[in-house]
């Protein structure tokens, strides 16, 4: 059985976004397009600077700052440390994720007030992280193996004031996920290959939320959406995390194994 | 698979809710922060606190306390590998009862520099640490001495630890790490021992017990003398405020085993981190932070029988040369172990110590030493950060216990409760916690709301309950001599709300 898909931080989401932009020869098909725009979203050894902010429906927000580090640890695991750096209040948290290809992710909270990195538990995939639009879940969505995939016709898709020819792809997630969606639709740009709008569904079969990726720049090889926007259309709120700053493929040096340990975290504290 | 479904918050807090979110919505940044220079972050928060006695009972009780504070961190990354830390705190208290009383303290926070060099982190400076895994019980959780004066009435959530100079290094061979540190100045625990509501000695017990120790004669006259002097002594005592003064505390390192730089505290670390577990074991060789304080039986032996000193006992007591009171501190040894371990959306949490030396008294106001043992377990549920439930009980066992123990008993069993629940996108955070000691029936309960009403303003509003047996007679050193309750019974009639305004920058 596969193993759920666990916790994951907002470098996913990010990891998602940049996709190296392929050439693509011929019609493909659900799981072709899917497992491409998976592998495109492969990004080892990352660190980036992003802002979160939080809209209610009367359009005040919040904003939190944070830095995430992401690495391809031993045995192809992704390993990510994410480090809020603002506001004050939540100044000095950290959060380090380590993938465990055979069981349930390790995950740690570090809180300047404890002193300590707590072990936290990794399952709670339908709650909403840190008070965004995004839950933990919606960090890994896209993955080849969680769902079953088919093609729609392809249509024309408007994110962020561009048009775009794309190839839609509905997945019904597998039962072992423990997902919160029924169906998840993703329109993939036909000409880069990557992911501009992703609709998710509820148990009633109603849209519930829209994730769309804009701003998009391209950095060598690298499409770069500098800001991803989460919609809960129910609610009517939506969270905005935009990429200040980034650095793909980065040095090793820069990230070294120590750096995705609990000790480590702790005297970062 | 149906979500699961949040609890719902009371009518009381609905009803709370409905009158603050005209105002979420109406919320606007109150202004923008200017981007930091790269490698320096510096933030605070200042906040100001009122909390007033739920409970009059007597005139000795405060009738409520005004807290403001201020908290400032800056911290510089010097290089990749090198960086520091300076923080602050600076607070005003101002209680109002039968008297005011106002104080003022401004202290380092953790300051420290750290230096990374491969595997190696070596940090310098004030800190406040925590050993143990459980985050609500932590036997081991004692490196720090405690401030009992933050932790009670109205206080809210103030960090109780003081912080210590301290050196540490660590060595980081993922998965195993192994921390050496050294403790190289001694600071005891801080308590409030007479004169506040939250007082080891309660309001009122030296003016009810005091002039019950004075003698009546058949003269009128002498009497009134008397009765007069007493008064007086009385006042002077009264007029004592140790807690703003730290007038006793001195008495509480006045003789440590060593001389600087050897009566400090030596410890060491090792920690494993498994594929969902995490695992440490401890030592440490240290002053025991609670001293044998002695009294010398000229003060003692009448304190105890609440009558006049003997015409001997006068005698000692005015010899310039007495020590009337004086504590002494020993060393001891903490040795003990933790274990967390991830399941589904719990993480338990296990630890336990063994102290070769704790400090008890008996009802005869002497102290003795003892060894000791206590555990811990913790069983936490999170569904991600919209809700979170701690469950955790302790046991503590003193070795060699007397039989006549003051207060204290051979087994404390505590069992400790908090939930956690945030609503509206983490705009409203409501807590809940509550402790409970079944052998002592010491009850403490207190909930918590807290509002973000813009993005740096919290206001924040909370009860404080204790519930428990206490001294009877009250007020009284007979009553707290005899008392089989626990502390929180003892602060009993000490309810406190309070509402609280923070401001972050």
């Amino acid at each position: 059985m596969t193993k759920p898909r666990l916790l994951r931080t907002p470098l996913l989401l990010l990891a998602m976004a940049l996709c190296a932009a392929p050439a693509v020869a011929e019609e493909p098909t659900a799981d072709e397009i899917i497992q491409r725009s998976s592998e495109n979203r492969t990004v080892s050894n990352s660190i980036q600077r992003m802002t979160l902010e939080v809209f209610d429906k009367s359009g005040n927000s919040r904003t939190r700052k944070i830095t995430s580090r992401v690495k391809k640890g031993a045995e192809d695991a992704t390993w990510s440390y994410v480090y809020f750096d603002e506001p004050e209040d939540v100044a000095g948290v950290q959060f380090l994720s380590l993938e465990n290809p055979t069981g349930e992710d390790d995950q740690w909270m570090f809180m300047p007030t404890v002193g300590t990195a707590n072990r936290i538990a990794g399952s709670s995939r339908k709650g909403s992280f840190m008070g965004t639009d995004f839950t933990y879940e919606d960090m890994s969505l896209g993955q080849p193996e969680d769902g079953d995939h088919t093609l729609l016709p392809k249509t024309s898709v408007t994110v962020g004031g561009a048009t775009f020819e794309a190839y839609v792809v509905e997945s019904i997630p597998k039962p072992e996920t423990k997902s919160a969606y029924t169906k998840i639709v993703t329109y993939v740009d036909t000409t880069e290959f990557m992911p501009r709008q992703v609709d998710l569904f509820d148990k009633k079969g109603e849209q519930i939320k829209r994730m769309s990726f804009t701003d998009v720049e391209k950095s060598g090889e690298v499409l770069v959406p500098k800001l991803i926007t989460m919609e809960n259309l129910k609610r009517k709120t939506k969270t905005h995390l935009r990429v200040d700053e980034y650095e793909v493929n980065v040095d090793p040096a820069k990230l070294p194994d120590e750096m995705f340990t609990k000790e480590y975290i702790e005297g970062e504290g | 698979m149906i979500p699961p479904r949040r609890p719902r918050p009371s009518v009381g807090a609905l009803l709370l809710l409905a009158l603050l979110l005209p105002s979420l919505a109406a919320a606007k940044p109150l202004w923008e922060k200017k981007p930091k220079p790269k490698g320096l972050s510096y933030g605070g928060t200042v906040f100001s606190t009122f909390s007033p006695d739920l409970r009059m009972e007597g005139p000795y009780e405060d009738k409520f306390e005004w807290r403001a504070g201020l908290d400032f961190r800056v911290a510089y990354k010097i290089a990749r590998n090198a960086r520091f830390q300076i923080s602050a705190k600076a607070r005003y208290h101002l209680r109002v009862g039968d008297r005011v009383e106002a104080d003022f303290f401004a202290n380092l926070g953790d300051s420290w520099f750290q230096f990374r060099h491969g595997k190696i982190t070596v940090r310098a400076g004030i800190e406040s640490m925590k050993w143990g895994q459980n985050t609500l019980l932590s036997p081991l959780n004692v490196l720090n001495p405690t401030d009992y004066t933050m932790t009670l009435g109205g206080a809210g959530v103030d960090d109780p630890r003081i912080p210590l100079p301290v050196v540490r290094a660590t060595l980081n061979l993922s998965p195993v790490a192994i921390e050496a540190l050294w403790i190289p100045i001694f600071r005891p625990q801080r308590a409030a021992f007479y004169g506040r509501d939250f007082a080891a000695f309660r309001p009122g017990m030296l003016e009810e017990a005091l002039p019950g120790m004075i003698p009546s004669t058949p003269v009128g006259a002498v009497n009134s003398q008397l009765t007069a002097a007493g008064d007086s002594l009385v006042d002077a005592l009264v007029a004592l405020d140790p807690y703003a003064r730290d007038g006793l505390q001195s008495y509480l390192v006045a003789d440590l085993p060593e001389e600087f730089p050897w009566h400090g505290d030596f410890g060491a670390r090792v920690g494993y981190t498994g594929r969902g577990f995490d695992a440490n074991g401890y030592f440490l060789w240290h002053v025991v932070d609670r001293p044998e304080v002695i009294l010398d039986d000229a003060i003692r032996r009448p304190l105890l029988q609440e009558r006049l000193p003997s015409a001997a006992e006068l005698t000692a007591l005015t010899n310039p040369g007495a020590e009337l009171v004086s504590s002494r501190f020993e060393r001891g040894i903490t040795a003990g172990a933790d274990l967390a371990v991830a399941v589904g959306d719990f993480v338990v949490s296990a630890e336990g110590g063994y102290f070769s030396d704790t400090v008890h008294f008996r009802k005869t106001l002497q102290a003795f030493r003892s060894p000791m043992v206590r555990y811990a377990v913790e069983l936490r549920y999170t569904l991600a950060s919209t809700f979170v439930l701690t469950v955790a009980a302790d046991h503590a066992i003193v070795i060699r216990p007397a039989a006549d123990m003051l207060v204290e008993r051979q087994h404390t069993v505590n069992a400790l409760v908090l939930a956690v629940l945030r609503l509206f996108r983490e705009r409203i955070q409501i807590t809940l916690g509550a402790t409970y000691n079944p052998i002592w029936q010491d009850l403490y309960v207190h909930p918590r709301l807290q509002v973000t009403l813009q993005d740096r303003v919290k206001a924040i509003f909370g009860l404080q309950i204790y519930e428990g047996f206490r001294p009877n007679p009250p007020n009284t050193i007979d009553g707290f001599l005899s008392m089989t309750g626990g502390p929180l019974g003892y602060f009993r009639g000490n309810d406190y709300a309070y509402g609280m305004v923070e401001v972050g920058f």
